[in-house]
């Protein structure tokens, strides 16, 4: 385990005299090394893992029963019926593509501003993107019915001669998610490269050898190679910005595009963009508190990483606010009566409980994070982070299913109800998330250890010399 | 400043006490081992850097510097190119955006022509969408395999992996390799040069036998074994698509080819008489089932079939051809072999009173007479125009009130609004059956007008008539 010891420095009292370090302890090289892979190289998991992962591992078997039910029987084991035909899937898939922009949002974003307090959080947020995204690709998939002909929704040339119709956004939406999913991947495998040639490089068994040593791909550091990675990953950074955005701009047009009244506004990409970030962040900070905690990472993962963090998300919790705010306005200025309908049900009608979680989570909690003993209290965090992501699952429920329950017709609203599946699939999902999350805690490196090294002052001395 | 001095020095100190305790390599050992080249470790970036630089200015120019994070300033102090990734990823876009919107044009508006609420086939916008996730994503794809391609990666086996001080260039030490083949390289002299540079430790890079990393048997053989295995499936198949079979092909997802439901000609055990196909029931007629009343619905006496007989092909073939003929007087050269003429109704088969000739009338102007005009003298408003204009094609319709019409059964006359008869179309899709009756009775009535004598009308009428004249 660490051999280095945290100092008392408080880097989140920003003097302008002195530049607070990134890291606190005095971190060296080898120190790092030492810290993050021994964290990976542990030949017994702690206790607290053990139990974490029995559980987590239990309910994606249950996940993946549930899915084998559901495509046996029939989709009319959910709740989604005449009129909500997007239910809990639709509301899932969303809030789980959300989830993942933090990741790239911390890795690409941050990146191409030079926010070097980034690098110590980034793989675990890239890690729990990834995740997110392969939960948030399983709704979908299994929403069409007829999994079997999954391979519909891509142009492939067919025996019926057709194609996909382009001017769908559910087509768009295909076409961004797995944009999304296989260029978030590349980007962190791409990163976790030299980092795999260290656990490589230090492994003892022949396994661990072999494993490391496959999927290092032969990473020696050469100039050359760095050469190329740094440029790899400035372009890869400048490409996931723009993806970033444009996923969930375009999961937004998903309901934007078509006329159901309280769907039909042009605020969603921006409002589903911020919303996303916060919901994210939100995640991150719940995940990165305990795992600090649990594998003495409070060194690499300071309080002013968690603290910084804690800024975004209030800053994007106020951005969705101001979108909740805008919607109503709208709908008065608008002057037209199905959406002013539409907006009064939300918040007055049958669906207000679900309506006022949402608020009261997104935009009440975030505000706790004006006074600083709250952004600096990790587990303060986390219960505000926890009722963030409420409700941003509540965001989408209450878009969804609200605007579909009652429309133009009066004769065909309805109540939506979800059924068991609903509930146990949902939480089948994040026994998937956790799953992968703790596997990727206890094989691979957490921390973008190689990044660490270079923002080190030791690196940044010849750093500095030679800009 | 000063804690990041305090800290290297404590690693100085710390690694020359792991070299003073460690057993002092020499390069040149061993005068057997074919040299490939030094490797000198260092301890600190700013170390590496500065000897990388003297290196050069000796003139060595294949050198490498390994370290375990990117060190700002060695590309140049290495005069390295910039790596060509950014036209990879110009590439990589361009190809995608171009390929997105051509996918949008051609496979919705061209291959298969797809109709959305009556928007245009192809615009730009919508396949904007497609166009750019396409584009970051192979664009994506460029740097990434430029990366693996241009790193000289994936290379599991490398020899500076031989060498076991090397395992720390992805830890906290750097390296730098000179190899054999550089023009001023000397092993003494570039040793020494190394050493005095600040290198803490040299090592060989040997030359490896290649026989030495040949793969085990064991693995050549499985890799042979299983790749004979994986030739079987497509065996099979390609023997399947060419061959014929009479065992029914296997659906493994069976969607709706097989339906729990009684088909026509399978027994049914739920009824009595054990029929899935269940017999009309009593007091009921089947839609269409109407049309068997052949009188109301073709103007043909229902007897006409049994009377003609199959002598001349099926029934329907008889009465298309009596149809056809037109009920025209049968010319001098007709054999037997001519069909008959069919058993035309005489009598209206629905009651004929004013409501039904009035509704008649209204018909008749709608459909009628603007080619054999209000009085039915074949005058109507086009057959005049088409006669002014002297195409040649038009045919004068017959005048209702000739000899023949006078002398067609209402059944004729019938069958020739629904079917027509030489150019004159059939009304059928036009007119309902009901309605065609009701022009047939009114045409009845129009022919009286010529041909009626004062004894035809009803003596209490008569009087009045004349004060009309």
């Amino acid at each position: 385990m660490a051999t280095v010891t945290i100092n008392e420095f408080d880097n989140t009292v920003i003097d302008p005299a002195i530049r607070p370090p990134l890291m606190s302890g005095n971190n060296t090289l080898s120190s790092i090394t030492e810290q993050v892979a021994s964290l990976a190289e542990r030949p017994k998991p702690p206790r607290a893992w053990t139990i974490a992962f029995v559980f987590s591992s239990s309910l994606t078997v249950m996940l993946f029963a549930l899915i084998v039910y559901l495509i046996a029987t029939g989709i009319g084991v959910w709740g989604n019926n005449a009129p909500v035909a997007w239910g809990w899937p639709i509301v899932n898939f969303v809030f789980w593509v959300g989830i993942g922009h933090a990741g790239t949002l911390i890795s690409a974003i941050l990146f191409l501003f030079r926010q070097d307090w980034r690098t110590s959080i980034n793989r675990f947020a890239e890690a729990m993107t990834i995740f997110a995204v392969t939960c948030a690709g399983i709704f979908p998939a299994i929403h069409i019915g007829r999994v079997w002909f999954v391979y519909w929704l891509a142009p492939l040339p067919n025996s019926l001669a057709m194609w996909p119709n382009f001017r769908s956004p559910l087509l768009w939406d295909v076409f961004a998610v797995t944009a999304y999913a296989t260029v978030s991947a590349m980007f962190w495998y791409l990163g976790m490269l030299p980092d795999l040639a260290t656990l490589r490089d230090r492994a003892t068994s022949k396994i661990r050898k072999i494993v490391y040593g496959v999927a290092s791909l032969g990473w020696t550091g050469s100039s050359k190679q760095w050469r190329l990675f740094e440029k790899a990953y400035l372009l890869l950074a400048a490409l996931a910005t723009p993806l970033v955005l444009s996923v969930h701009t375009i999961v937004s047009f998903d309901f934007a595009v078509s006329q159901v009244p309280g769907w039909h506004t042009t605020i969603f990409p921006p409002y589903f963009v911020a919303g996303a970030v916060f919901s994210g962040f939100a995640m991150v900070i719940t995940l990165m508190v305990p795992a600090r905690q649990f594998f003495g990472l409070k060194n690499l993962v300071t309080l002013r990483h968690l603290e910084n963090m804690c800024k975004i998300v209030l800053a994007t919790g106020m951005m969705v606010g101001y979108a909740y705010a805008t919607e109503f306005f709208i709908a008065w200025y608008g002057g037209n009566q199905y959406e002013q309908f539409a907006f009064v049900n939300r918040a007055l009608g049958p669906y207000a409980w679900a309506y006022w979680t949402m608020v009261s989570c997104n935009v009440l909690a975030p505000q706790l994070f004006w006074f600083k003993s709250v952004r600096t209290s990790p587990w303060c965090m986390v219960v505000i982070c926890v009722l963030v992501n409420v409700g941003m699952w509540f965001e989408r429920f209450v878009i969804t299913v609200t605007s579909l329950s009652r429309d133009f017709l009066p004769s065909s609203w309805g109540y939506f109800a979800p059924t068991l599946i609903d509930v146990l699939m949902f939480v089948g999902s994040f026994g998937l998330f956790f799953t992968l999350f703790l596997l990727f805690c206890r094989f691979l490196p957490m921390v973008a250890m190689a990044e660490v090294k270079s923002v080190l002052p030791a690196a940044g001395v010849h750093r500095m010399e030679s800009e | 400043m000063q804690r990041e001095r305090r800290q290297t020095t404590q690693i100085k100190n710390a690694d020359t006490m792991s070299i003073a305790t460690a057993k002092q390599p020499t390069a040149l050992a061993d005068p057997e081992i074919k040299l490939d080249g030094l490797l000198a470790e260092f301890v600190s970036a700013s170390d590496v850097v500065a000897a990388a630089k003297a290196i050069r200015q000796a003139g060595y120019r294949k050198l490498e510097v390994y370290s375990p994070h990117p060190i700002h300033g060695i590309d140049e102090v290495l005069k390295a190119k910039r790596p060509p990734l950014p036209y990879a990823a110009i590439v990589g876009a361009v190809v995608g955006l171009t390929s997105g919107i051509w996918m949008a044009w051609w496979m919705n508006a061209i291959d298969y022509p797809l109709i959305i609420s009556g928007k245009p086939m192809f615009s730009f916008l919508p396949s904007l969408p497609v166009a750019f996730e396409l584009a970051i994503l192979l664009a994506a794809f460029a740097v990434f395999g430029g990366t693996i391609a241009m790193g000289g990666l994936p290379r599991p086996a490398n020899r500076l992996f031989r060498i076991p001080a090397f395992a720390r260039a992805t830890n906290d030490r750097f390296f730098i390799a000179v190899e054999a083949s550089d023009d001023v390289f000397d092993a003494e002299q570039t040793e020494a040069l190394l050493r005095r540079e600040g290198s803490v430790r040299v090592d060989t890079i040997p030359i490896v036998d290649v026989r030495e990393s040949r793969l085990p048997r064991p693995f050549v053989l499985t890799a042979i074994v299983l790749s004979v295995l994986a030739l079987i499936p497509p065996v099979l198949i390609a023997k399947a698509r060419s061959t014929t079979s009479t065992v029914p092909r296997i659906s493994f997802i069976s969607d709706m080819d097989h339906q729990p439901k009684f088909k026509a000609q399978t027994t049914n055990p739920l009824f009595a008489d054990g029929r899935s196909m269940r017999p009309q029931v009593a007091g009921t007629i089947a839609l269409g089932d109407l049309r068997e009343d052949s009188a109301l619905y073709r103007g043909i006496r229902s007897d006409f079939e049994e009377a003609t007989g199959s002598a001349n092909g099926s029934i329907s073939q008889q009465i298309l051809a009596a149809i056809q003929s037109g009920g025209e007087p049968p010319a001098a050269e007709v054999s037997d072999a001519q069909p008959k003429t069919p058993n035309w109704v005489t009598e209206f088969p629905i009651s004929v009173d004013e409501t039904l000739i009035r509704r008649g009338k209204e018909r008749y102007e709608i459909f009628c007479a603007s080619c054999h005009g209000i009085g039915g003298d074949g005058d109507g408003l086009v057959t005049l125009r088409a006669l002014e204009l002297e195409q040649g094609t038009w045919v004068k319709p017959t005048s209702l009130h000739a000899e023949p019409i006078q002398n067609q059964p209402v059944g004729q006359l019938y069958n020739t609004i629904a079917n027509g008869v030489r150019k004159m179309p059939g009304y059928a899709s036009q007119i309902p059956v009901k309605d065609r009756w009701a022009i047939v009775s009114y045409l009845r009535a129009l022919q009286k007008t010529r041909t009626a004598t004062a004894e035809d009308v009803p003596s209490d009428v008569l009087p009045n008539m004349r004060e009309l004249n």
